[in-house]
């Protein structure tokens, strides 16, 4: 289940990002924050890393959106992540036991 | 996720983001400023990964890094961190440290103390001193890498070392040199600020060097018009924000360089005035070609550039005619401030000394030089690939304030700086770092004559290309001896003989220089985990017990010890017993020795103590009348450097053509090395990503940056991924003449290659894409290309059955 904070720069024309604005805040996954010239903070709280990502995406789709930056992620331990490194032999016992469990990605 | 931690970091990530949004804002510690106890220690220090050099504010308690926070007075960040830097504290705390020294006993490694680790290397080294490598990077402190440099040329008389950043911007090196005389940047971070149109020739700033970027998105957010052109071979983060896409054919830049070069003249909208007050013209020799090369006349320049007209510079580059006309069109625009910024897309590129020539030569021939934010402007990827390597010279053709191994005048002002009988100094350049690593992973007996290498600070068992060559031949050579400095466990301690654990970042003082020419300062802070120590402190034990063991070279001309440092009260400190070292401030007192190399290139530096105060200083730093210091944002321009004659309004005042002028360079395009073709029909780029610096050994070990990004994966096109039938997260083999990697497909992922193209990150140890990466090099740089060679992707299953 990760959260994440990001800054999403808006564009300067004032119809684009009073639209984007006006989406963002409407989508109940997004909390929004601080907004200062045309950056803004928002928080991202979804209950998978694809649905993050796809939201992440979304938000770049939006003809409003220049760029979004990434602040900070956090996730659960129990996300479900893609595989990591099985030559990583230096990682602690209970990262290997959650790594092992995962599939190749696929 | 219990929902008191669920909000409490949704707090963290609100805070994380609103310090980014306003730069007013308290800066941001990694904990919430409301978890923060009141007697934390704050301490400045740059962040440890890029080289843009961002400040931190790192907050100890109890002797523990606790918090991390943008530092508000660093001109560079503004408090502004990316998501590497805030998590920079987590990089000291993984649980996997190196604390004792470790000699390899066949296949287990035995803990040694730190007398026996000494002794075992003075040992190998003296045995056959110039079978000795030193392997360093742009990671070392400038201390580190001057302590580094003395030792082997001015003591071993052996000059074998090179640092990684060999592979990351020698060719940036030689472009400046070859155009300006003088290594690095004019401008500085300023022309981020000032410039109309930013140019971004195969770099992807969004991820690499976010801080900048930002500085840039911000200005568009308060309504400022700055036009971004991304020139680049697949879409990325970058791309999303650009104005413009360029969608070039890898080794297309040189021939986009070469064409808008080619209009400029061809619709005389060349800056007459600025290139016949200030330029002169340069190309290869027909044979034995230098860097230095041979004056042309404007005429037989222009004559050579006249065959890259537009629709041949499109064939070439993939880029249309249109977009190659509005490029020349941009550069004749003499109203617009034009930055051109470039990384790694250029200089590892095998006509990388090219391509950086011809882009400082295209803003002195379109006259866009010289004005804040009129530049061309290098990036760095190490924190101090400037100030170690480049400034210090920690280079095998190199000695320390641009002066080289070759030039006996050079030899002999070293040998004077050092105190050192004349000749000392060995006068044949040591070996680059792709010709040092094939003798150490050749068998003695076949001519492989670098026995023991020593690398600190850097991985070379995965950034090195063509690793099976490089690298993994070392495996099972008897007869050679690697010494491998470290932190973590990586894919270079594991084929070490002997492992030292290293103290890191805060936990040693340092100096590091970014590329800006900032040279910055910070104390230790904490101790380093158990026995782990200084590599500054390793290089000056080691030389110590050689002396003991009688090596002539570690004594200076009066019989003293090379490293000698003296107290206050002017005794002798033992500064090779650990106990003892930080008795005195050994980065200060080699820091002072430094300084008095840096003036013959006019890359002046200020004493220690204004660094303790400063949050860096640009050099040329020179001291005003009224005894403070003076930095230089931008170098060769009358209104700003000291050094350019009065009067003048520009002066390369170390011209290569002793006229004060600045090259402009003609290279003919060159077809890359290897081309996609019926057998691996894919382009193979590699790079780095947002959430990882380097090798990964530091960004792996923080949690949350190894769960955004866990994994290494290879980007391919939709087309390719249906054409081969991949689906999505498929683990497939990436294959290359000289290797393989198994990685899991990413179809429509972060970057978007077109069709043809695949993009491998390099972070990943688990997956060494660099097994299949070239090491064909620049010839004058020797910097390889990693951004191009030939793959293809094989199916897991096939490869398997093919193996029965």
């Amino acid at each position: 289940m990760p959260i994440s904070g990001l800054v999403v720069s808006l564009v300067s024309d004032r119809q684009l990002r009073d639209e984007a604005l006006e989406l963002i805040r409407m989508e109940p996954r997004i909390e929004v924050g601080a907004m200062h010239a045309n950056r803004m903070a928002i928080v991202l709280d979804t209950p998978t890393i694809d649905e993050d990502k796809r939201l992440w995406c979304w938000l770049s789709s939006l003809p409003g959106v220049v760029f979004v930056d990434l602040a900070m992620v956090a996730f659960d331990p129990a996300d479900p992540l893609p595989s990591s490194s099985q030559a990583m032999n230096f990682v602690s016992a209970d990262e290997n036991d959650s790594k092992e469990k995962l599939a190749d990605g696929n | 996720m219990e929902t008191d931690r669920r909000t409490l970091l949704k707090g963290a990530a609100m805070a994380a983001a609103t310090a980014l949004v306003s730069p007013h804002s308290l800066s941001l510690p990694v904990l919430g400023a409301e978890d923060l106890p009141d007697d934390i220690q704050w301490n400045k220090a740059p962040c440890r990964f890029c080289g843009t050099g961002c400040h931190v504010q790192v907050g100890v308690q109890d002797g523990r890094v606790v918090a991390v926070a943008g530092d508000k007075a660093a001109d560079v960040n503004k408090g502004l961190l990316c998501v590497k830097g805030y998590h920079v504290g987590g990089i000291l705390y993984g649980k996997d440290r190196l604390t004792k020294p470790l000699l390899r006993r066949g296949e287990l490694f035995e803990e040694i103390s730190w007398d026996e680790a000494i002794e075992t290397i003075a040992q190998r080294i003296m045995k056959a001193p110039e079978r000795f490598a030193f392997y360093g990077s742009g990671q070392w402190t400038i201390p580190e890498g001057f302590a580094a440099q003395k030792f082997m040329k001015g003591g071993l008389s052996n000059n074998h070392i090179d640092p990684n950043a060999r592979l990351c911007m020698a060719s940036a090196v030689t472009g400046f040199l070859a155009t300006y005389g003088v290594d690095e940047p004019a401008g500085c971070y300023a022309d981020l600020d000032e410039c109309d149109v930013l140019i971004m020739w195969g770099n992807n700033p969004a991820e690499m060097h976010p801080v900048l970027f930002s500085r840039v998105i911000d200005r568009r957010s308060k309504g400022q018009k700055v036009r971004l052109i991304d020139i680049g071979t697949r879409h990325t983060r970058t791309t999303d924000a650009a104005d413009d896409f360029l969608m070039m054919k890898p080794h297309g830049d040189v021939a986009i360089a070469l064409g808008i070069m080619h209009l400029l003249i061809a619709n005389d909208t060349y800056h007459k005035a600025f290139v016949e007050a200030n330029c002169a013209f340069r190309a290869l020799q027909a044979e034995n070609p230098t860097l230095q090369g041979e004056a042309i006349s404007f005429d037989e320049f222009k004559q050579r550039i006249a065959k890259y007209t537009p629709e041949h510079v499109a064939e070439l580059s993939g880029l249309s005619v249109d977009q190659i006309r509005m490029l020349g069109d941009l550069f004749a625009n003499r109203e617009l401030k034009i930055t051109s910024l470039w990384c790694m897309g250029m200089n590892q590129h095998t006509m990388g000394t090219a391509i950086n020539s011809m882009v400082h030569g295209l803003h002195f021939l379109s006259g866009h030089f010289g004005k804040p934010g009129d530049s061309p402007t290098s990036l760095t990827g190490q924190p101090s690939a400037c100030g170690t390597v480049r400034e210090v010279g920690t280079l095998a053709h190199a000695l320390p304030g641009g002066r080289l191994i070759a030039n006996a005048e050079h030899r002999a002002q070293c040998e004077e700086f050092w105190n050192l009988p004349a000749g000392r100094i060995n006068p044949t350049p040591g070996y680059h770092t792709v010709k040092m690593f094939e003798q150490f992973t050749m068998p003695d007996d076949q001519g492989g004559d670098i026995d023991t290498m020593f690398v600190q600070v850097t991985n070379p068992g995965q950034s090195l290309p063509n690793l099976n060559k490089l690298f993994n031949d070392k495996q099972n050579l008897q007869d050679k001896f690697l010494i491998v400095s470290e932190v973590y466990p990586t894919a270079t301690t594991i084929l070490a003989d002997l492992i030292l654990p290293a103290a890191m970042w805060v936990e040693k003082n340092g100096m590091y220089g970014n590329s800006e020419r900032r040279t910055q300062q910070w104390f230790k802070m904490i101790d380093p985990p158990g026995d782990a120590r200084d590599d500054c402190w390793m290089t000056i034990a080691i030389a110590h017990r050689l002396m003991e063991l009688g090596h002539p070279g570690m004594k200076d001309k009066d019989g003293n010890f090379l490293f000698r440092v003296v107290s206050e009260d002017g005794q002798e400190v033992p500064i090779w017993q650990w106990e003892h070292y930080y008795d005195v401030n050994v980065d200060k007192a080699l820091f002072e020795q430094y300084r008095a190399f840096t003036t013959m290139k006019h890359k002046n530096l200020a004493p220690y103590e204004e660094y303790v105060k400063a949050r860096g200083l640009r050099w040329p730093v020179v001291e005003q009348p009224d005894g403070s210091w003076r930095e230089t944002k931008f170098r060769f321009a009358g209104f700003d450097d000291p050094f350019v004659a009065k009067g003048r309004e520009i002066e390369f005042y170390h011209s290569t053509s002793n006229d004060g002028r600045g090259q402009i360079w003609f290279h003919d395009y060159q077809p890359p090395p290897e081309v996609p073709d019926s057998e691996f029909p894919l382009w193979l780029c590699t790079g780095r990503v947002l959430e990882h610096w380097h090798t990964g050994t530091m960004t792996r070990r923080v949690s949350q940056l190894n769960r955004a990004m866990p994994t290494a994966y290879v980007e391919v096109h939709p087309d390719d991924a249906a054409e081969l039938n991949l689906r999505q997260g498929e683990v497939v083999v990436v294959q290359s003449r000289r290797g393989m990697a198994e990685l899991p497909v990413w179809i429509e992922g972060r970057g978007k290659p077109p069709r043809g193209s695949i993009f491998v990150p390099f972070f990943d140890e688990s997956k060494l894409i660099n097994n299949v990466t070239l090491d064909d090099h620049d010839p004058f740089s020797k910097q390889p290309d990693y951004k191009k060679c030939a793959a293809r992707i094989v199916r897991k299953s096939a490869v398997e059955v093919a193996s029965r």
